[in-house]
């Protein structure tokens, strides 16, 4: 393998794994594009590769999540219960749609979970204060501004669902699924950014594990190539997470809506 | 003084925490090594391996014994790995929590995750 291809591998690895582990999700959605596109790898090792960065950013960002209480530990194992079995259904669900159908719909979801982040951040923060009526309360200090804040889980089943659909998605295209688990959680159960985002984080790991050993005995992970990506994946998540202490969680749910529409714009120019 | 709820969730989390890091510096050292290796000239492994379209997984660790590019097998598989052992420490605190809800979620999780491992490791 050439040095230079090394480097930009590396390199697209830091940049996936920043933004990734900052927002919550694997950065497959970046990767795939990148790894096909601008080096020229064939779609199948990509995904692999892409795969692989989910595991990295994930267990990266755990590692340090977990030390900071900022994952729902439990809410991450009751949505992975169910993203599993998406996963498994994913392959059935693929059947069923054409792929130009399954990528209009993928593109036309995000679009409309921009829109919904973009409605909540204009919400007044009262809506994110403890309630009894929500399960899983936890509490976390936001370094970002010293405060400490109070959390429930509402809508649980309605999270759960989505989450199943996340996992559907994530063996398909390679991604870890947490570009809909974030805003699930977030908007529909009222989970502050910072403490989806790390759930998210945490979860994503476990569903794309399952896959990664699938495509490996497939025979699609080049090891060179996914170690490049892996490498620089796994520096970049360590960057996201000391950014992640001193941004603004606002900050955060505008950078992750840009992210969304960014996506979302790409896809159906496909 | 007995170590209350709230200072074992903790110490749980952390030894969480530790474990992963553990497995990803073994990893990132692993693959950094066998990529280090890869570059030195007159490796010809290196070149005849890129040519192929697939990988052959685990076979090929066996057929490239001695190459550094078994290094990078051996980082990426443990990368691989780093879920299972997540969700493994985390019954385990469920456990020792005594939450058998959690216990009984993170189980079902590990058994779908390892009958996926096998799954994959049988067809090959």
């Amino acid at each position: 393998m050439i040095a230079s291809s090394f480097i930009l591998l590396f390199l697209g690895g830091i940049a996936t794994g920043t933004l990734g582990s900052l927002l919550g999700i694997g950065g497959g959605i970046f990767l795939v594009p990148f790894l096909t596109l601008v080096i020229g790898v064939p779609a199948k090792q990509a995904i692999a590769t892409s795969i692989i960065a989910v595991i990295a950013t994930s267990s990266a960002g755990a590692s340090v999540n977990l030390k900071r209480n900022t994952v729902n530990v439990r809410l991450g194992f009751l949505l992975e219960s169910v993203t599993v079995l998406g996963a498994i259904g994913g392959s059935f669900t693929a059947s069923l749609l054409s792929g130009e159908t399954l990528i209009k719909l993928f593109a036309t979801l995000l679009l409309v979970v921009a829109i919904l982040m973009i409605h909540k951040t204009r919400q007044k923060k009262s809506m994110d204060a403890p309630s009894s009526q929500g399960i899983l309360h936890g509490q976390f200090t936001d370094e970002a501004n010293g405060t400490v804040v109070s959390y429930a889980v509402h809508r649980i089943p309605a999270v759960m669902g989505v989450s199943f659909l996340a996992g559907n998605v994530s063996g398909l295209l390679g991604i870890g699924g947490g570009i809909f688990k974030v805003p699930a959680m977030h908007i529909l159960g009222g989970v502050p950014m910072k403490i989806a985002t790390a759930t998210s984080n945490f979860t994503i790991g476990v569903t794309a594990a399952a896959s990664a050993f699938i495509y490996f005995s497939h025979g699609h992970v080049n090891p060179w190539i996914a170690s490049s990506s892996a490498l620089g994946v796994l520096g970049g998540s360590l960057l996201g997470t000391v950014i992640n202490r001193k941004i603004e969680s606002t900050v955060l749910t505008w950078i992750f809506v840009v992210v969304l529409l960014f996506v979302s714009i790409q896809m159906y120019l496909k | 003084m007995p170590p209350t709820e709230e200072q074992n969730i903790k110490v749980v989390e952390r030894w969480s925490a530790r474990t992963l890091q553990v497995g990803i510096w073994t990893s990132a050292i692993l693959i950094a090594l066998g990529l280090v290796l890869s570059f030195v000239p007159g490796d010809a492994s290196q070149g005849s391996a890129q040519q192929q379209m697939v990988y052959d997984g685990l076979s090929s660790i066996k057929q490239n014994a001695g190459s550094p590019v078994v290094l990078l097998y051996l980082g990426l598989i443990l990368l691989m790995l780093t879920p299972v052992l997540r969700v493994v420490t985390s019954l385990v605190g469920f456990a020792s929590e005594k939450d058998k809800t959690y216990v009984g979620v993170s189980a079902f999780v590990l058994v779908v995750l390892l009958a996926e491992l096998c799954y994959s490791l049988i067809i090959r």
